[in-house]
């Protein structure tokens, strides 16, 4: 749907990443789909994990340390709607926690990310992009288009 | 930070990582492989374990956390091929070796 939106686009169809990309029969949905999986994970972490620290840190009440381990629990099962390997799904999230760690930074704790901060942690998305959209063959990921 | 914090800093970032991984994986194997729900509920108790441990850091962790990421990325890496057998493929190290120079000039950088 997002894709064939895309597809219509002329001036998209030229970008050597369009080219690259429907060479190796990636599908953009599916990677759109695993972009939203990864964020919705890191929002249950920081969410879970929040309201065991409001329990904990906070003294509130111990209702919300129940309710944040459930919150944790559902991070452990988004996990397994990605279309690959354990390793690979974990070591990908990996990236999108720095950059989570870095926005937690600046919001609660008023440290602003500086250049540094911006540039390692986009280097640290291509390398976790590297890691889990190198088209592979033979996996469910890469199997069929759309 | 002190050195004692520094050192218990890193102990705690040690057991996360073992805490998150681990009970991914239990939930993993549960819903993936087809296991016992007991997989599942034992997953769910470890990663609710693993949320209680960022509350014993010290208030200060700020990038740390950023680096933390990088550590992540290679013990999951390292789980894969001592637990599940899996050795990494060559994207999988490039990969991983990217990110990692990211996560280090974030935790590195003379500021």
């Amino acid at each position: 749907m997002v894709y064939e939106t895309f597809e219509k686009a002329k001036l998209f169809r030229s970008l050597p990443l369009y080219r690259l990309v429907n060479r190796d029969r990636i599908s953009w949905n599916k990677i759109l789909v695993s972009i939203i999986f990864f964020l919705l994970a890191g929002l249950c972490e920081i969410g879970g994990g929040y309201l065991v620290w409001l329990w904990l840190r906070d003294s509130m009440s111990w209702m919300l340390g129940i309710l944040g381990g459930f919150v944790l629990f559902a991070y452990g099962i988004v996990p397994t709607f990605q279309p690959s390997h354990f390793h690979r799904v974990y070591s990908a999230y990996g990236g999108i926690f720095i950059v989570m760690a870095l926005v937690w930074g600046w919001l609660f704790q008023g440290t602003k990310p500086d250049t540094y901060d911006i540039v390692g942690a986009s280097i640290a998305i291509l390398g976790v992009a590297i890691i889990f959209y190198m088209p592979r063959k033979n996996e469910a990921m890469w199997k069929d288009r759309k | 930070m002190s050195d004692s914090t520094i050192i218990s800093s890193l102990g705690l970032f040690f057991l996360a990582a073992l805490a998150e991984i681990g009970g991914g994986y239990l939930v993993w194997l549960w819903i993936k492989q087809k296991k016992k729900i007991i997989f599942g509920i034992v997953g769910g108790i470890i990663l609710f374990t693993y949320g209680v441990i960022p509350t014993l850091q010290p208030a200060e962790f700020g990038r740390v956390y950023a680096a933390y990421g990088g550590f992540f990325i290679i013990s999951s890496i390292l789980w894969g091929t001592v637990i599940d057998k899996k050795k990494p493929d060559r994207y999988e190290i490039i990969g991983a070796t990217v990110a990692v120079i990211g996560a280090s000039l974030i935790f590195y950088a003379p500021r």
